[in-house]
């Protein structure tokens, strides 16, 4: 009877295995469609065999482990493309709602409202003494400056609404972290006993996974079975069971802006993939840009505008009126300075002279700075800006008497010249009609000096025409470029006696104030090496665009006043500004400045779709070989299992036959 | 003609020896089948029922020839035709020494037939085993593959399929 029961004991055993098996595809069938999950198999091995005499007898088969089919290599490929896909998916995002506050036609947004703003001081020009058209000129101006507001206002709420899933995102890491932490003790402690965690390891994959999407991981898997996890340039974001959380760190220096800190340190700049990394390059890069060629945009139409503009005659007869609000400087000590100096608010010298470029003042000592144009990367030029003076006109002509006030003695790059001496004529003298008659032969007669040309020194000199100021510069734009006017009997004509000297690098002395580019900016108090002031004259332009004309007679259409009301003049000029090319938009006009801007934004969502597309595509590839690896086929599953039925059935049929034979056999006994 | 009771008894011995080596054929049979059954080889289980379909066809045949044998017998012993003598009864009626060497034969093959029986029966319980866990995978099978995609192909679960694991089955 020992034998009967030993061959029910093994048909037990079997069965267990048999059901065991069963139940591993029952689970893979169970999963199917959950991500993630990784394909199982029943490992058999034969049990222990019974030794009746001299013969060995199996006593079936147990299931020894459950193999988890899993390609490392595949799933390493899928967490790297799952950071790419966590970047370019929040990128696409934020694309779209870019590119609808930008469209690239001519027809809508901002572009219309400029096209509509210099047609309607076209039909200023026509008719210039009328009312209405000076009324629907205000109201198309506004218009536009309304365009500016909103976009700009737009475009900072998008970096807000950034920074708020930045907030998010890194809640998530953390709490992700803490989810895999806590996988890592399970593992190890279910592995222990040698079994291998498949289900623990699948969760803790998907996590990983899901990670990998928020922000850019490296991994490394301990001989315990538990991941350490890094993030940013070896920041340790897992250690087995231990987290270290990232946390989001107002950032003055970043406009209020959350930054990623992690253990007291910024590590922003280091995290290099990722939904974060996604959100930090939208929040912090693309969108300033755009937000900054926005603002260089609308100061250059107050700029332009309001250099025309002020030059001309309302129907009032007023003059030296702005039509926009004008540009002011704003000028600030970075984040990151330590000494005591302080900078003043700052005004512009001379509007003609903008760049609408950022500049640094940097010290390298306390008492040593240099200027720096941030947008060309090279110092500015040395120049020597004078003090205001009632413009020339054809009225009130400025005028150069021989032997009276015809001479000046200046300092180019440091070669000082020679005496010089501007055309002028006996008294009453030579009459100069506008200052830039007499820029001209300043710079002519300064440029002829043969000292200095021999020296190879060149200036360049401009009368602005908003401010009424001289400024001669270097046209050299090493660091040792200066300019200064030095003697002469023509200084105080020409408000070159009590000016500003400001060399693109020079010895500092609290006070100085420094003129460059149209700039003057005035900084007292000591600094110290590494130290930094910011400067330029387009922050929230945009945001803060008005129109500061509110009577529709101070429109300025005529050039003289003896020409109104029906001189139109100032208006062509302002018309033509529409199709000028300008330097501060990159020699480009208004019209294509803004196209470009759009179909930057355009081009750029459309990079980054194709990329995600691309990205997308290798997903579903990865996706594919791990499923060939590890997941689960419903065909190949069905297929088996209908085989399996088939031959299960027909081994039932013989078993039936074998039972009846049997059955005859013990009945002849 | 009828033939001697010695011969009778000959044939008899030698169509039990012949049952048992069958008998002896069919339990290898069945025990490499249940081998297959618990490692589920099932690639190999279609050859091993080509076997065992000719191993029962011999068993069936020879269950005949043994019968046949054992009204040959009775003839010889002349007992009545109309009845139905079991093997038993027949051999009850020869000498000892043919007696003693028939029972011995006839307890071997019963033995065996018995032990074959019980490995019948094992197999029988894998089997229906195993064909229930089929049904069972099958049913989950044709219902998964009415519905629609657990996930996308670029792994973005819908709304309606966010459940967690969709199905928990157990035998």
């Amino acid at each position: 009877m020992a034998g009967l029961f030993s061959i029910f004991n093994t048909g037990a055993n079997s069965l267990l295995a048999h059901q065991r098996a069963l139940q591993v595809v029952s689970q893979n069938l169970a999963n199917l469609t959950t991500p993630g999950y990784s394909r199982q198999e029943a490992v058999f091995a034969p049990t222990e065999t019974v030794t009746i005499g001299k013969t060995q007898i199996g006593t079936g088969v147990e299931v020894t482990r459950i193999r988890q089919i899993v390609n490392t290599f595949v799933e390493q490929q899928i967490n790297v493309s799952q950071q790419d896909l966590g970047r370019l998916q929040t990128q696409a995002e934020s694309f779209v709602r870019l590119e609808g506050l930008f469209p690239d036609t001519v027809n809508r947004g901002l572009n219309k409202a400029l096209t509509d703003f210099f047609n309607a001081f076209r039909d200023v020009s026509t008719s210039p003494e009328g009312f209405t058209e000076r009324t629907v000129l205000l109201n198309k101006a506004t218009a536009l400056t309304d365009q500016f507001n909103q976009a700009s206002n737009a475009l900072t709420q998008l970096r807000r609404d950034l920074n708020t899933q930045v907030s998010q995102t890194i809640t998530d890491v953390n709490n992700k972290a803490l989810q895999i932490a806590a996988l890592n003790g399970k593992i190890a402690t279910a592995e222990a006993s040698g079994h291998t965690a498949n289900d623990l390891r699948d969760q803790r994959g998907q996590l990983l996974n899901e990670l990998g999407k928020q922000i850019e991981i490296r991994t490394i898997e301990d001989v315990s079975g538990q991941v350490t996890v890094f993030v940013g340039r070896g920041s340790l974001l897992i250690e087995r069971h231990t987290t270290y959380a990232l946390t989001g760190t107002a950032a003055a220096s970043n406009g209020g802006f959350l930054n990623v800190h992690y253990k007291g340190s910024d590590i922003s700049g280091s995290i290099g993939n990722g939904a974060l990394k996604g959100l930090i390059n939208q929040r912090d890069t693309n969108i300033p840009n755009v937000l900054a060629q926005i603002d260089t945009l609308s100061a250059t139409l107050v700029n332009e505008v309001n250099k025309v503009h002020v030059n001309g005659y309302g129907l009032d007869g007023s003059t030296g009126n702005d039509f926009f609000r004008p540009l002011s400087v704003t000028a600030g000590p970075q984040s990151t300075n330590t000494g005591a100096a302080t900078i003043g608010s700052g005004a512009i010298t001379a509007n003609g002279q903008l760049t609408l470029h950022g500049y640094e003042i940097r010290f390298s000592a306390p008492t040593a700075y240099s200027i720096v144009d941030v947008t060309t990367g090279a110092t500015i030029k040395g120049n020597y800006t004078g003090t205001a003076i009632t413009a020339p006109s054809a009225a009130t002509p400025a005028l150069v008497t021989t032997g009276t006030n015809d001479t000046l003695n200046v300092t180019v790059d440091g070669v000082a010249s020679g005496l010089i001496t501007l055309t002028g004529a006996a008294a009453p003298g030579r009459a100069y009609p506008s200052g830039a008659d007499l820029a001209t032969e300043l710079q002519t007669q300064i440029n002829a000096d043969a000292t200095l040309a021999a020296a190879g020194k060149n200036v360049t000199v401009s009368f602005d025409t908003t401010t009424h100021r001289f400024v001669i510069a270097s046209t050299s734009s090493a660091a040792t470029s200066a300019v200064n006017v030095t003697a002469g009997s023509a200084r105080a004509t020409l408000g070159l006696l009590t000016g500003t000297s400001t060399a693109a690098s020079g010895t500092y002395g609290s006070p100085t104030t420094f003129n460059f580019d149209g700039i003057s900016a005035e900084i007292s108090g000591v600094p110290i090496a590494d130290d930094v002031f910011v400067v330029n004259t387009t922050t929230d332009t945009a945001k803060d665009l008005a129109v500061t004309l509110t009577d529709p007679n101070k429109t300025a259409a005529s050039a003289t006043q003896t020409g109104l009301p029906n001189d139109s003049t100032n208006a062509f000029a302002i018309i033509a500004l529409q199709t000028r090319t300008l330097e501060t938009l990159g020699n480009g006009t208004m019209t294509t400045y803004y196209s470009s801007v759009a179909s930057t934004v355009g081009s750029s969502a459309q990079t980054n779709a194709q990329a995600l597309h691309a990205q997308e595509a290798i997903q579903n590839q990865l996706d594919n070989l791990r499923g060939q690896a590890s997941g689960v086929s419903i065909d190949e599953e069905l297929t088996k299992m209908l085989e399996y039925q088939r031959l299960y059935q027909a081994s039932a049929r013989l078993v039936t036959v074998a039972d009846e034979l049997l059955q005859t056999l013990l009945a002849i006994k | 003609m009828s033939t001697s009771p010695a011969t009778a008894v000959k044939a008899l011995e030698g169509a039990l020896d012949i049952e048992s080596d069958l008998q002896r054929e069919l339990a290898a049979v069945l025990t490499s089948e249940q081998q297959l059954l618990v490692n589920m080889s099932m690639e190999e289980l279609p050859q091993l029922q080509v076997q065992k379909e000719a191993v029962l066809k011999r068993v069936g045949l020879q269950a005949e020839n043994l019968k046949a044998c054992i009204r040959g017998l009775a003839q010889a012993l002349k007992l009545s035709e109309s009845e139905n003598h079991s093997l038993s009864v027949v051999t009850g009626l020869l000498n000892e020494r043919d007696r003693t060497r028939l029972q011995k034969a006839q307890q071997d093959l019963i033995s065996l037939t018995g032990k074959v029986r019980d490995q019948n029966r094992i197999n029988d319980r894998l089997i229906h085993g195993s064909l229930s866990y089929v049904s069972q995978s099958l049913t989950l099978l044709r219902g998964l593959v009415a519905q629609p995609a657990g996930y996308l192909s670029n792994g973005v679960i819908p709304e309606y399929q966010k459940n967690g694991r969709i199905l928990a089955l157990r035998g």
